[in-house]
């Protein structure tokens, strides 16, 4: 095997930040390498991306070296950077800079200076290979994010990069858009020998493709091997069992010898479940009674003569519950979550709250029982600081002590770390939680949230869901929109599912879930022969034969 | 729809259009605008304009009676005096050359619409890109992000109401506030995910070399003899005005059509020709497929 790239005795440290954000002693990328790079946030996974391309270097205070092909980073010309090198980053839209897909997939080569027959024969080539002639013509903000992130990759590619570097790709896709991704990505390793290097949170859908597995926890690499022996490592380490995915997780918590990643080879190496006959079903669901939150056919469009985004859409939800709403991106749940908050008026039918029109109700009070969480935290941010952020929403619903109410809400959430900094420096778990922090000051009889779990690290994602069950205990009702099956359905109640801006399906979660085929958890698509009703790790063990 | 004229190269639309442009201004006689007006909203139909064309007539109608009613209103030169209002005279003369006026702004409009769906901003592009491949690109980058900061800040008006910073209720002064208080959060956000863009410019290689650009147009024999020919009527059509033909004499006194001079009569058919380039060219795309058959 020959060493790609190479780091050798590197540390790196922010300007004005006492400790490394870096400590590595070497990092061999060999090639043909998928090398999958996990970690909490912070932990310093898009740090040490960044170094990887000499261009995106973070400024700061840097020793030991670094090696391209056996060439020090720093004498790699612009131009080999450039095309040997192709970086992908985690937000679809921000990367993208002309407005139609043929301008976007053009740019990198016309900043290389290739004439124009070259870049044509180029576009041709690699829209054959990836089979998008239809995105082509169209114009950037009429695609999804799944195909945002798509051009993206294609945009990279057609500088024939060797290597691939990849930072958290698929954190704001959906998982069937997720799913179109990988398998890009996949076919590019595979049939073009091209190297990668990708950070993710959810290992589940990559770690079958990666060769490599290395966990990073503050600035250090903790673990790097195969992947078969990476996570049987990390089962040792305490309060790292939540990167491991959920199929090597249930076998590694039987206890069984073999470690299988797939559902395919879960599904065979799964030994027979005591399937007990008192598996009671749950109560008979009774309908109409204290119904708390109401959509009532409601039909929603952006402008006049537009295409209808809800249609004829019915929901309600009682006092206490939790409801995941899954689907797949386009399908109108962002829109729907904003019009029973009342920030968009629906084209027909109504929503209303206890009975009451939202409409009817004032502005302030409306906004104090209803906390609204959007999937893009920043927009919720006025303020220089994130303590003045709590204060200063504090004073706005009349608080009688805004700046302890603003101290106690950093102590709930455990981001009193971050109180004196701007809420924009922050990272995108911490972004959320402030964002979350500030529908939680009034006390909201109902939150909704838009993707609570985007980006979120498995630790911080564990440390969410036990909150927002505790409030959910304490009376707050929830609803959620949500890509991620297994947080909907460890946590969730009830769930729904949404599709052409109509909701198709809803009920209890092992309901719902054990009803799709598609849309559920992997441990049910492991199990669901023989316990068609368990959706966790944590529903099957109570099942297995000692 | 699609027509030839959409088809040819970049540079031979664009120079017909700056053609048509030049000759609704040059001659200010009666009977070439109307001549001109016809063809062009021929065409538009063709285009399938019409539902455009109606839209800028609602826009604009006041706007074209405007310049028909003013010019005679102010102006009083003339010798054929129609009737006084108050104690200033309204003149033929004056009334006439408002309505040449008004001819020749509406065939600018009708031929604005039918540019517009011809010369798109890829044409655009490679016809400038020529002269700054750096302007170009900013061009691109605006046209992706102005429609991209509207939708942002309608996203964050309707999110920032839910913590109080709204423009709906409250004292105007307040109100005033919070709406720049908005703006001041939709500038922030965009700086921030700006930085984002400039990273991903910066991996795909941008500086490090002389642009290119990527679009592309074959000049065909049909494009080279459409310019040649386009080109010596123009050409004719200058000359003929800078000698005094192709005008209706208007100021001091209202002169003839002057149709029955030779001149005047060339004058009129090479505009004719020139003006209904793109309908010649659908004219001969259909001949062809006739043939075909």
């Amino acid at each position: 095997m020959v060493a790609l790239a190479e780091i050798r005795n590197l540390s790196f440290t922010y300007p004005e930040e006492k400790k490394e954000a870096l400590v590595m002693n070497s990092l061999v990328i060999e090639e043909g390498d998928f090398l999958v790079l996990a970690g909490s946030s912070g932990s310093g996974k898009t740090t040490l991306l960044r170094h990887f391309k000499k261009e995106l270097w973070p400024i700061g205070t840097r020793t030991g070296s670094l090696f391209y092909q056996n060439e020090n980073y720093q004498e790699l010309s612009d131009i080999r950077s450039a095309t040997e090198i192709g970086m992908v980053f985690q937000n679809p839209e921000n990367q993208i800079v002309m407005d139609n897909v043929m301008g976007e997939l053009a740019f990198a080569l016309e900043n290389i200076g290739c004439p124009p027959k070259i870049i044509e024969k180029r576009i041709a080539e690699l829209i054959s290979f990836l089979g998008f002639q239809d995105l082509l013509e169209q114009s950037i903000h009429t695609l999804s994010g799944g195909q945002k992130q798509l051009v993206n990759l294609a945009s990279v590619l057609i500088l024939q990069p060797k290597l691939l570097v990849l930072d958290e790709p698929t954190a704001q896709l959906d998982p069937i858009a997720t799913r179109d991704f990988l398998g890009l990505l996949k076919r590019i390793h595979e049939e073009l020998g091209i190297t990668i290097i990708m950070s993710e949170h959810r290992l589940d859908e990559v770690i079958p493709l990666a060769t490599k597995l290395v966990m990073m926890d503050a600035g250090e690499i903790i673990e790097n091997s195969p992947p078969m022996i990476a996570i049987q490592n990390l089962w040792k380490i305490a309060g790292k069992q939540l990167f491991i995915p959920q199929v090597p997780r249930l076998f590694l918590e039987m206890g069984s010898s073999s470690l299988p990643f797939s559902v395919l080879s879960g599904q065979r190496a799964l030994p027979p479940l005591s399937t007990s006959e008192n598996e009671q079903k749950n109560e008979s669901e009774k309908r109409d009674e204290n119904r708390f939150l109401v959509a009532k056919s409601i039909a929603f469009q952006y402008e006049k003569n537009g295409r209808f985004i809800l249609r004829e859409l019915n929901f309600s939800i009682k006092k206490g519950e939790w409801i995941g709403i899954v689907g797949k991106n386009g399908t109108g749940k962002s829109t729907f979550l904003m019009v029973l908050a009342g920030l968009l008026n629906c084209r027909r039918g109504k929503v209303t709250l206890e009975g009451k029109r939202l409409d009817k109700i004032d502005l302030q009070e409306r906004y104090e029982r209803i906390g609204y969480v959007s999937q893009n935290p920043a927009y919720h941010f006025a303020y220089d600081t994130v303590f003045d952020e709590f204060y200063q929403r504090s004073i706005q619903i009349k608080l009688n002590n805004p700046e302890l109410a603003a101290k106690e809400m950093l102590m709930e959430l455990e981001i009193e770390h971050i109180s004196a900094r701007n809420p924009l420096d922050c990272s995108g778990g911490e972004q959320q939680l402030v964002s979350l922090g500030l529908a939680l000051l009034s006390n909201p009889e109902i939150l909704l949230l838009d993707e609570p779990t985007k980006g979120l690290d498995p630790v911080r994602k564990h440390h969410l869901g036990t909150l927002l069950k505790k409030l959910k205990e304490e009376g707050t009702t929830i609803v959620m929109a949500t890509h991620d099956m297994e947080f909907a359905a460890a946590y969730g109640t009830r769930a729904a599912l949404l599709f052409d801006g109509k909701i198709i399906s809803e009920g209890f979660v092992q309901d719902f879930f054990s009803d799709n085929f598609f849309y559920t958890t992997a441990i049910n698509r492991l199990v669901r022969k023989q316990l068609p009703r368990a959706l966790t790790w944590e529903d099957v063990i109570p099942y297995v034969k000692s | 729809m699609r027509t030839v004229l959409n088809s040819v190269h970049p540079f031979t639309s664009f120079c017909y259009y700056i053609g048509v442009i030049l000759l609704s201004m040059m001659f200010l006689h009666p009977i070439f605008l109307i001549v001109e007006l016809i063809v062009l909203i021929m065409f538009n139909l063709y285009q399938n304009n019409g539902a455009k064309m109606k839209k800028m007539i609602q826009g604009s109608w006041i706007f074209i009676l405007a310049i028909a009613v003013i010019n005679p209103l102010l102006n009083h030169r003339g010798s054929h005096f129609l009737f006084y209002i108050g104690p200033n005279p309204i003149t033929l003369e004056a009334v006439v050359y408002g309505i040449l006026m008004a001819l020749s702004f509406s065939c600018l409009l009708i031929i604005f619409i039918s540019y517009n769906s011809v010369i798109s901003s890829h044409k655009f592009l490679y016809l400038f890109s020529r002269i700054s491949p750096q302007l170009a690109l900013l061009t691109m980058i605006t046209m992706r992000f102005v429609p991209l900061f509207i939708r942002r800040l309608t996203t964050i008006t309707a999110i920032q109401k839910t913590r109080g910073i709204q423009m709906e209720t409250g004292k105007i002064k307040t109100r005033a506030y919070n709406g720049m208080r908005l703006v001041q959060i939709l500038l922030v956000c965009s700086l921030e995910e700006a930085l984002q863009t400039a990273d991903s410019m910066e991996a795909r290689g941008y500086g490090v070399k002389k642009r290119t650009t990527y679009l592309s147009y074959q000049l065909e024999m049909r494009d080279i003899l459409s310019l040649i020919f386009g080109a010596l009527i123009l050409i004719s059509c200058i000359y003929g005005k800078l000698n005094g033909f192709g005008n209706l004499q208007i100021y001091p006194e209202l002169g003839t059509l002057g149709l029955s001079i030779i001149q005047n009569q060339v004058l009129l058919v090479l505009t004719l020709l020139f003006v209904s380039y793109p309908l010649i060219l659908e004219g001969r795309e259909l001949l062809w497929w006739r043939w075909q058959k």
